[in-house]
């Protein structure tokens, strides 16, 4: 079987592609990595990808704030097709920086109401491995039959807030950080890295075919890059959750 | 990734740029990177410079009290908090990370990087060597001690020693000051030796000279002669990675390597040991370019990738204590050790620096393997290897010297005393 094309944006600043590109050929897809210079030239239809990838990294250098340079490309120039392949219900997921531009383009919650990922807690930036766990009652096909995943969070912004007075629904609620025997972290430091309320490491849309998160599953998708790997542990790995995505392509 | 076609290396000698149609460079090379050479005066002190320091203030007489002073002291503590702040998992190649053991607080020697585009389990390391407090007492043993340690920490995650090449780069005074250009010569000179006897060749570096400041008497002085050794190194197979974290109680503990005490410039001495090394002829020695590590390296290297090995540390500023100290809390297990062998001063044999060794972790049933890799290869008989005790269960640091106890320590007690600052 011909393995899917998926379409990697790549911004000025991008550093994730190459993880993400890996993610998702070991899922099952054919990665391709185009930057927005190139979409801005041809205008390539973005109806050939059966699904949309937003790496994480540095675009634009977080210059006005994380992901708001690239959110504002987005809206401008690409605003049509963006919206396009959002309604066509085909899957999404946007990775640290990626979760960042959609949050910031509008496009997560997608419920109307209003978000941002602000600085974290601590102050500063957190390089750490974190246990996630799925939302059992997020009916999204991103997460079906997902175990727990253990996987590096690497960001400065990644305090996931809604607006004053809103709350996310429970249901829109993709994955927390717990510890790792599965108990809620409860905003206990450094098991929720960066002071997300109700642990909120990722959401999805309504619609559920759009998921956004700050840790980098794609950055644990073999043994060799477990932390304790040269102690004889493994286990956690996040290659599911693409073949997860690229099932709903 | 966006790029320009700006022009072509062509056979005519100069370097000639124009803007569309217009000239604006057009130079010959030889102008270009020949230039007059100054000629400047260097002077070598005899006198260990470190003799002329102040004492520190808080002499210790204690054992576990120096050892927790050394592993509080900023030089030696838990980088964790600056290494947390960048980030080392982009390009998801990372698989010895910078921190070690089930609590990812060790401090590794060395990162094992596998690209995730390049086949197979080739992989390859970065390590590093530093230490400018020795530098004040004999700048080239300084630049010796440090080439070596960025070797050691190479070949303690499973590097191969023939594999290695390394940067040098150096932060020093003002060149123009003569006693400075002559320990920033010392140096260079330590750098040349330490190279052509490991083969490990130089292949770049940079330098950032007058590092000075006013003091409060109003006298210029120069920061320490500072040397940073970086290095790179192929790794064969990634899935013989070693870290340094002990791994199973019951492990065997090895001092591997002519272990050469030297307390001139040590940590030990910074922070107020003197009294425990009273009349020591180790006082006077600096730690030296050790003869025999290119085959031991070769050697651990070996063992190394014939799976003989759980656990390997370099011993490094704070002597075998430190190293031993950190193996412990990184794995949370214990050590139960005995340094009698060493040195007739319990204080030397834990407490002294040295170039060219190793604490290792051995599971029982490899030690008849591990002791035939490392039969001396040469026709001095000395041993390679010294067996120092092994890995407990019980979270608590033991050393013994002639039947006393001289170290006895909570983890609880180095985690504290690490993670202080």
């Amino acid at each position: 079987m011909t393995p899917k094309p998926v379409l990697i944006l790549h911004a000025p600043g991008t550093n994730r592609d190459g993880d993400l590109a890996e993610a998702i050929r070991l899922a099952g897809g054919a990665p391709n990595i185009v930057p927005l210079s190139r979409l801005r030239e041809n205008g390539k239809n973005w109806r050939d990808y059966v699904m949309l990838a937003l790496p994480g990294g540095f675009s634009y250098g977080d210059a006005l704030g994380a992901g708001r340079l690239w959110a504002l490309e987005l809206q401008t120039a690409f605003e049509d097709l963006l919206l396009a392949f959002v309604e066509s219900n085909r899957p999404v997921i946007g990775i640290c920086n990626g979760f960042q531009v959609l949050v910031k383009a509008g496009i997560l919650p997608g419920n109307g109401q209003t978000a941002t990922l602000t600085f974290n807690a601590s102050g500063h930036f957190e390089c750490r491995w974190v246990t996630l766990a799925p939302n059992k009652v997020n009916p999204s096909p991103w997460l079906t039959d997902l175990p727990p995943i253990f996987c590096p969070v690497a960001h400065g912004e990644g305090r996931f807030l809604m607006a004053e007075g809103q709350a996310l629904p429970t249901e829109q609620i993709g994955l927390a950080y717990t510890h790792p025997d599965g108990t809620t972290a409860d905003g206990v430091y450094p098991v929720n890295p960066n002071g997300s309320p109700r642990d909120i490491a990722g959401i999805t849309n309504p619609a559920g075919n759009i998921i956004g998160l700050m840790p980098h599953p794609e950055d644990h998708i073999y043994p060799h890059q477990h932390p304790n790997w040269t102690r004889g542990e493994s286990g956690g790995m996040g290659v599911k959750l693409f073949e997860n995505g690229l099932k709903m392509a | 990734m966006e790029w320009s076609d700006i022009g072509e290396f062509i056979p005519s000698g100069r370097l000639q740029v124009q803007y569309g149609d217009t000239p604006v460079v057009d130079l010959e090379n030889g102008f270009l990177h020949t230039c007059p050479r100054r000629e400047l005066r260097a002077t070598v002190s005899g006198v260990p410079r470190e003799i002329l320091r102040t004492p520190h203030p808080a002499l210790r007489t204690s054992h576990p009290d120096l050892l927790l002073a050394l592993l509080s002291h900023p030089n030696l503590a838990s980088k964790e908090s600056i290494i947390r702040v960048y980030d080392h998992e982009v390009r998801g190649s990372t698989v010895a990370k910078p921190l070690a053991g089930p609590h990812a607080d060790g401090p590794s020697d060395a990162a094992v990087l596998k690209p995730l585009d390049i086949p197979g389990w080739r992989g390859f390391t970065l390590a590093n060597g530093i230490n400018p407090i020795l530098s004040e007492a004999d700048p080239y043993a300084m630049a010796v001690s440090v080439v070596d340690e960025a070797i050691r920490n190479a070949v303690a995650v499973g590097t191969d020693p023939a594999r290695i090449a390394i940067l040098d780069n150096f932060c020093w005074g003002d060149p123009l000051r003569p006693e400075t250009l002559g320990t920033l010569v010392q140096a260079a000179q330590g750098c040349h030796d330490a190279a052509l006897h490991f083969g490990t060749p130089f292949i770049s570096g940079k330098d950032s000279l007058n590092n000075e400041y006013t003091a409060s008497d109003g006298q210029r002085r120069a920061i320490p002669g500072t040397l940073l050794i970086s290095s790179i190194g192929i790794h064969p197979d990634v899935r013989q990675a070693v870290t340094m974290d002990l791994k199973n109680a019951g492990g065997q503990i090895y001092l591997l390597g002519d272990w050469t005490p030297a307390l001139a410039g040590s940590h030990a001495r910074l922070l107020g040991g003197l009294p425990l090394f009273e009349g020591s002829p180790a006082l006077e020695a600096v730690p030296v370019l050790p003869e025999r590590a290119p085959e031991m390296y070769a050697a651990l290297h070996k063992g190394i990738h014939a799976g003989l090995i759980r656990a390997a540390h370099d011993l490094s500023e704070g002597g075998l204590a430190v190293a031993a100290a950190e193996m412990s809390l990184a794995g949370r297990l214990g050590l139960s050790l005995d340094i009698s062998a060493l040195n007739e001063n319990p204080a030397v044999a834990i407490f002294a620096e040295t170039n060219g060794c190793f604490l290792v972790e051995v599971e029982p049933n490899k030690i008849e393997a591990f002791e035939s890799a490392f039969q001396p290869l040469t026709a001095d008989r000395r041993p390679l290897y010294r067996y120092l005790g092994c890995v407990i269960e019980k979270e608590v640091l033991e050393i013994t010297h002639e039947q006393s106890m001289v170290i006895n320590l909570p983890l609880s007690a180095l985690l504290a005393a690490f993670k202080s600052t």
